[in-house]
């Protein structure tokens, strides 16, 4: 048995039974303790039971329901309800018993209703209140009790001892496991003693004898202390120390031995491969003194021009070489005295196999100053590089020269951005001083010392895909610009290409087109309505010119009438407007001098106008224009009403100018050639962006409903488009506005109009009245009949070819509506041509002459006569058309 | 032919534009569908009538026990026929869940009320949700609730000229504070048990509109209501029908019905046959004998039973001889047998009851157990030994009035059958129901029978218990038979208690004093019950309703 066991053995017992002591002291002073403090808790809450008691009795009895046994009982069970839900503790709670013993309250119903008077401490409950310890259960309980007179009860707090000495118990145990783990911590105390003192300085000295003993004389024995132990330590050290010296010795000689040996087999191995390695080269060898005498020379055995080398040795370098070589040669050798090698210099040698191209590469072995100094000269043929070298400058040379002839920018960037290639283009576009290569982008172009926030590159570099996008520039151009990224062989970013291309132009054109479009739709959409309302207007115009011719002059009607006629002229006017915006106006137009028209259009609305000084300036001659000077009179009308409305309160001065010019590109479809241009500008308040794109737009108006209808200027649009021309506004806010007008010119010779008056004449013949819409097939019928004329009206085209084959002779005109159901007014009219090909047709329609009209008259139709009309233009129709 | 479409489209393209400029408000614009004169209002059935309206939606035919309604207006309403009426066209700012009474959730409020105290009174504020539309009545265009409706409707209510329920609402100021809330001050702060019945859909809570009010004045009010409810009022052909049509901008939805037509048929066998035949969707049920089973045995036709039930009760006048002495209206108490009373109703339309207030339908009564030590059990021996020591050992003679319903006589009879053993002679007067109520709130009775239902405990307890409702000589003469005056500490305090618990127990014990004084004979509840086609879906479970009919709401539907 160790000592320490011994010496544990021995004083365990004695502390487990001191610290068993000291915790059942502690113990017993807390339950104590806890006792007390559980009766007093027990009293306060004893009180919060009894205060519900009393609340009941006070209810009874202050409504007087304390007579009531079922108010009483209600009572009782509101107050058992009550304090059974008072909360005491863990497992504490309140019950009551009444003086007979029978339990009245208590949170377990199956004890309510129970007796407890066998119980002693029942009988020794006292008449007021107290303190009880009593078993219920089992369990111990500590219970405070109060009687409530009015009831009889006796009320109480009670709480099993188990829970209020919960803590003292919960300590027993703590005190136990203390008791316990203080005896084994004690134990463990003695022993880390015992192997201290003792123990520990006994075993180096085992230990290290036991390793001195088996040869490790290295082993050194610590010195602990300076009593027994550390004595005999010191004595086994001294002894090991002198058997250590002898053996060091004898190893050292053995090692120095192996260590030579080895060297001089690495420095064998080393030549050896030195060797082979010169053999292996492509390259000629000389190795030469300091004077230029040859030593020795090593060439490959294809080499001509070196074939007998051996011959060369001793010799000067002049023997050998040619004056030229020999003195680049010198040069290098005077370059390797001063840098121990040389290289980069090269020279040409005729040879056998033509003229060749050597590399001078060149090594100075030993000091400049002593004898023994030689260079050792390599030759290596560069004659094929440096041919290769110049075919690349040439393809370099000429791929310069086509990126520079390409109109864009191009350049080439690191993954740095940093610039490493530009065409000409690119190069141009940035200032003089930062025309140079090997800069940031950023900086370049745009004087930022930071990439730009939405780099485009920086997503090319991310994506590693192509990148596309369109910038506007805040001048107002457009460019394209395309990064494209360059990989390496790991298909890593190298490089990315920037190419960049200014397509304001081509934006531009395409804007144009669409817009092009959008007012041909609108266009199509005010031709269709127009052409409604005139079929309606056409039913009102008919039957009033029927009223009127039945009644007298000077009938009162008569005014009313003409004031609904006056309505349809109105009505008439803003359809024609229409019409002239959807280009459906029925135009007539003759050669014209231009000037001419304007200057008789311009004084009239001086006339009317006289506030406003409107300025000409007309090119004389001017080309001849085909136009109608009706539609013509209307355009400029409407651009003067425009341009009045605009200077309103302000300086009212129009200018008018005309010029020629030569058109050969716009992008509107019209043909390249000369025109005519009129500018019409004014002084106005001008207009926004905004407005400048919609006032050719039908219904589209600055003005209140009162001053406008919002088609002046699409009529205008119309009408110019209609004569084959375009028109073009340009305007600013508070700047004026300027509409340009272009109508081509015509080679034709003038013509001069003369003024028709149309009047009614009446005439003979039968007439086939073709329209799809009862209401105007009756209207015309009724006004043909009052021109004398026989009148067969059919519904459809059908039904008029039914008609037309049966009575063919005796039809001596065809009036056709050009849109019907089924077959219009087109298939009709073959129709009727094939039947009879010298048939007279007028076309009647709502729409304009423009259109399937105009490719109906193409096909040989006689006439046109828009809706709606009146009678003499009836009149003068059919009297054209039937050659009377 | 041609122009027609391009004509469409320029048509359109204008009136878009005109819609476009011209200010749209909504809640001003007048509804004109019907703005002809009330005078014309009649309604007019053209021959062959169909049930499905053009648009494919439906009218719910409902067939009532009652031959007419006289006055329309929410704040009369007092028979079950008026409370339907009133449930289907107005809005309380709360309302009972419907089919699950008494449960209570926001309706024209925006959320549940809550109060605040300042001093002595309590301020409760109500948020009125926005949009809600009155129904457009004659030269009156439909318009949008506010504030202003609210505190008008309420002032009504709270005024005994324009309103039944007025006793309800006094102590109370009713304030606008926006167009969207309103303040309610009380004098005397009260629970919420008691605060949210009376702004229910029910009595007093149901909200008219001050502007129709005003115009239309009461009288022509009384003939053609004004609500914000799903369905508002067309037509009524007296002696024959109510039209509703549905209402289109109600703010929970567009109703699915097209419209509700009420039949007068008083005769149980009327609606039994037009039922049966086709005439009618839904009619109120009858207790009359094998009514009941013949319709549960008819195909196609569904029974509901639902509650909340009105409650019947006895009312002993305790200061009537000779009922003034106690040991009298115990020994009557126990010469009744509670089971004899209840055999007399289908059993599936009855519940048993143990106090004034149905503890099985309101907080504040008693159950079962709490009766217990109270009850009045059938005891011949005991209630001829009170008689005695009452002095009337050979019993004596009572004169009770009637009404005319099935229900009255039959419980009535009873009544004087089961006294007739102890020596009591009861003769009846049988009269029509109005006049029953009419008499018996003119001149005392000794023992009175009456059905009817009120919202809450104080309400039960105040109106037929406190002394100030004793009929004739109370402050405010109301319902209380019994001349009773016992209890008015209780109920008063009770009404003031904001602790619910508190408040109970307090009403509770009050019964319990009833009780003990013999004051009332609690005998049942009796449950509506309706037929019903099988295909009519009134969107909601049916468990009980406060308007005494199965409630049709914007989700009540007729299946194909």
């Amino acid at each position: 048995m160790k000592i320490y066991t011994k010496i544990m053995i021995t004083l365990l017992p004695l502390m487990f039974i001191f610290l068993l002591s000291l915790s059942y002291i502690t113990y017993h002073l807390s339950s104590k303790a806890l006792t007390t403090l559980a009766e007093t808790w027990l009293s306060t809450s004893l009180t919060r039971g009894m205060k519900v008691l009393d609340q009941q009795q006070t209810n009874l009895e202050k409504y007087q329901l304390d007579q009531i046994a079922a108010s009483i009982s209600k009572a009782k069970m509101d107050a058992d309800k009550a304090i059974s839900s008072l909360k005491l503790g863990g497992k504490g709670y309140f019950f009551a018993v009444n003086t007979h013993g029978i339990v009245t309250v208590h949170p377990d119903k199956t004890m309510t209703g129970k007796t407890i008077k066998n119980h002693k401490w029942f009988s020794r409950l006292k008449e007021k209140n107290g303190r009880l310890v009593y078993n219920f259960k089992n369990k111990q309980h500590l219970a405070v009790y109060d009687f409530f007179e009015p009831w009889g009860w006796y009320v109480f707090a009670t709480d099993p001892k188990e829970d209020y000495y919960g803590t003292a118990a919960r300590i027993k145990t703590i005190c136990l496991i203390s008791s316990v783990i203080g005896s084994a911590l004690l134990a463990a105390f003695l022993l880390l003693c015992t192997r201290a003192l003792i123990s520990r300085p006994l075993i180096p000295l085992i230990k290290g004898s036991q390793r001195i003993g088996k040869g490790n004389l290295n082993t050194r024995i610590p010195v602990l202390s300076n009593d027994e132990f550390g004595m005999l330590a010191r004595s086994f050290n001294a002894m090991t120390e002198d058997l250590q010296e002898v053996t060091v010795s004898k190893n050292a000689l053995e090692k120095e031995i192996n260590k030579r040996i080895k060297k001089q087999e690495e420095l064998n191995s080393t030549k050896k491969q030195l060797t082979a390695t010169l053999d292996a080269l492509p390259d000629i060898l000389v190795k030469v003194d300091r004077r230029g005498y040859i030593q020795k020379i090593r060439a490959p055995e294809n080499e001509l021009f070196f074939k007998d080398c051996g011959s060369f040795s001793d010799r000067h370098l002049m023997d050998v070489f040619p004056e030229d070589v020999v003195i680049t040669i010198q040069r290098a050798m005077e370059n390797a005295l001063d840098k121990k090698s040389h290289t980069g210099s090269y020279f040409y040698l005729s040879t056998p196999s033509g003229q060749r191209c050597f590399e001078l590469s060149m090594a100075k072995t030993g000091e400049a100053k002593n004898e023994d100094c030689v260079f050792i000269i390599l030759m290596r043929d560069i004659t094929a590089r440096k041919l290769a070298e110049k075919k690349v400058a040439e393809i370099a040379d000429r791929f310069q020269k086509m990126l520079d002839a390409i109109p864009d920018m191009i350049s080439i960037h690191d993954a740095q951005y940093n610039i490493v290639y530009s065409n000409w283009n690119g190069v141009g576009n940035v200032p003089e001083e930062k025309q140079q290569v090997f800069t940031k982008c950023y900086h370049t172009y745009y004087g930022r010392k930071k990439r730009c926030i939405n780099c485009h590159a920086q997503n090319v570099i991310k994506t590693k895909t192509q990148y596309e996008t369109e910038e506007k520039l805040s001048d107002g151009r457009w460019l394209r610009i395309i990064v494209i990224p360059l990989m390496d062989d790991n298909n890593d970013i190298d490089l990315f290409m920037t190419w960049i291309r200014d397509i304001t132009e081509q934006k531009k054109f395409k804007d144009s087109i669409s817009e092009v479009q959008r007012m041909k739709t609108v266009g199509t959409l005010a031709g269709g309505i127009a052409h409604n309302f005139n079929n309606i207007l056409m039913g009102i115009q008919g039957n009033c010119t029927l009223i009127k011719l039945g009644k007298d002059p000077s009938h009162r009607d008569i005014t009313r009438i003409e004031r609904i006629e006056k309505s349809i002229n109105d009505a008439t006017f803003l359809t024609r407007q229409l019409l002239g915006f959807a280009r459906g106006g029925q135009y007539n137009p003759l050669p014209m001098d231009l000037n001419h028209i304007l200057e008789e259009q311009t004084r009239m609305f001086e006339q009317t106008k006289k506030s406003v000084v409107i300025k000409r300036n007309y090119h004389t001659p001017l080309h001849t224009v085909e136009l109608e000077r009706g539609q013509i009179e209307q355009v400029l009308l409407n651009l003067y009403i425009n341009a009045c409305e605009a200077m309103t309160g302000q300086k009212e001065e129009i200018f008018l100018k005309t010029e020629k010019t030569l058109i050969d590109k716009t992008p509107f479809k019209i043909k390249p050639g000369k025109y005519v241009k009129i500018s019409i500008a004014d002084t106005g308040k001008g207009m926004d962006k905004k407005t400048c794109r919609r006032i050719f737009e039908p219904f589209f108006t600055t003005k209140t409903m009162t001053r406008g209808t919002g088609l002046g200027l699409s009529s205008t649009y119309g009408i110019v488009k209609g004569h084959g021309g375009f028109i073009n506004v340009y305007s600013e806010t508070g700047m004026g506005t300027t509409f340009t007008i272009y109508l081509p010119a015509s080679d034709k010779t003038l013509c001069t109009e003369t003024d028709m008056i149309p009047e009614t004449e009446k005439g003979q013949g039968t007439i086939l009245l073709v329209d799809d819409e009862k209401e105007i097939l009756d209207i015309s019928t009724e006004l043909l009949q009052e021109l004398n004329y026989q009148v067969i009206s059919a519904k459809s085209g059908k039904a008029a070819i039914d008609v037309f084959k049966k009575k063919r002779e005796a039809i001596s005109l065809v009036i056709l509506d050009m849109i019907m159901p089924d077959m219009d007014g087109e298939e009709t009219f073959k129709t009727l041509k094939k039947i009879d090909p010298r048939v007279k047709v007028v076309l009647s329609s709502g729409y304009s002459i423009d259109g399937q009209a105009r490719h109906i008259l193409d096909m040989g139709c006689q006439g046109f006569i828009q809706k709606p009309f009146t009678l003499n233009i009836l009149s003068q129709k059919i009297k054209r058309n039937l050659g009377n | 032919m041609k122009s027609i479409p391009v004509l469409t489209i320029l048509f359109l393209f204008f009136l878009g534009q005109f819609v476009f400029f011209v200010p749209h408000t909504p809640s001003q614009s007048p509804d004109t569908s019907d703005t002809s004169d009330i005078s014309k209002n009649t309604f007019q059935e053209s021959p062959g009538a169909q049930k499905i309206t053009k648009t494919g939606q439906q009218i719910l035919r409902m067939g009532l026990h009652v031959s007419s309604m006289k006055n329309l207006d929410p704040h009369f309403a007092a028979g079950s026929q008026d409370r339907a009426f009133a449930d289907m066209v107005f809005n309380g700012l709360l309302r009972y869940k419907p089919g699950k009474a008494p449960e209570i959730e926001p309706d024209l409020a925006e959320a549940m009320p809550e109060f605040v105290m300042r001093g002595q009174k309590q301020i409760w504020t109500i948020n009125l949700r926005q949009g809600i539309m009155f129904h457009s009545a004659p030269g009156i265009p439909a318009h949008e609730l506010t504030a202003s409706d609210v505190v008008f409707s309420l002032q009504k209510s709270a005024d005994p000229e324009r309103c039944r329920y007025s006793g309800e609402y006094k102590g109370m100021t009713f304030k606008e504070k926006d167009r969207y809330t309103v303040e309610i001050v009380l004098d005397d702060p009260m629970s919420t048990v008691l605060f949210f019945p009376k702004f229910a859909d029910y009595g007093g809570g149901f909200i008219v509109s001050k502007s129709a009010l005003q115009k239309m004045g009461v009288e022509t009010f009384k003939h053609h209501p004004v609500g914000t409810g799903p369905f508002a009022f067309q037509s009524h052909d007296p002696g024959k029908k109510i039209v509703l049509k549905a209402h289109d901008r109600y703010f929970r939805g567009r109703p699915r019905l097209r419209g509700v037509e009420i039949f007068f048929t008083s005769k149980p066998e009327d609606r039994e046959k037009k039922i049966m035949t086709e005439d009618l969707d839904v009619v109120m049920g009858s207790a009359k004998k094998g009514w009941i089973e013949r319709m549960i045995a008819a195909d196609g036709i569904e029974m509901d039973f639902f509650g909340v039930g009105e409650v019947v009760t006895f009312y002993f006048n305790t200061c009537m001889a000779p009922l003034d002495d106690i040991r009298v209206r115990k020994a009557i108490a126990h010469a009744l047998d509670q089971d004899v009373f209840m055999a007399t109703s289908h059993k599936r339309v009855i519940q048993k009851i143990y106090s004034p207030v149905p503890a099985h339908l309101l907080p504040g009564g008693l159950t079962k157990e709490e009766t217990l030590k109270i009850v009045y059990t059938r005891d011949l021996k005991k209630a001829r030994a009170l008689l005695t020591e009452a002095g009337y050992p050979q019993g004596f003679n009572l004169d009770l009035v009637s009404s005319e319903k099935r229900l009255h006589v039959t419980l009535n009879q009873s009544l004087a059958d089961q006294l007739a053993r102890i020596g009591i002679q009861c003769r009846l007067h049988v009269k029509k129901h109005a006049d029953m109520h009419k008499l018996i709130r003119q001149q005392p009775c000794p023992i009175v029978l009456y059905v009817a239902w009120r919202p809450n405990a104080d309400q039960f307890l105040t109106r037929f218990f406190h002394s100030n409702s004793i009929i004739v000589k109370g402050s405010r003469p109301d319902t209380n038979f019994s001349h009773y005056d016992k209890i008015d500490a209780l109920i008063e305090d009770a009404r003031r208690e904001i602790n619910p618990e508190k408040q109970i127990d307090l009403w509770k014990h009050a019964q319990i004093k009833i009780l003990s004084d013999a004051a009332a004979y609690p005998v049942m509840t009796q449950i509506p019950f309706f037929a019903r086609k099988a295909n009519v879906d009134y969107g909601h479970e049916l468990i009980s309703t406060l308007a005494l009919y199965p409630q049709f709401t914007e989700k009540t539907r007729i299946l194909p």
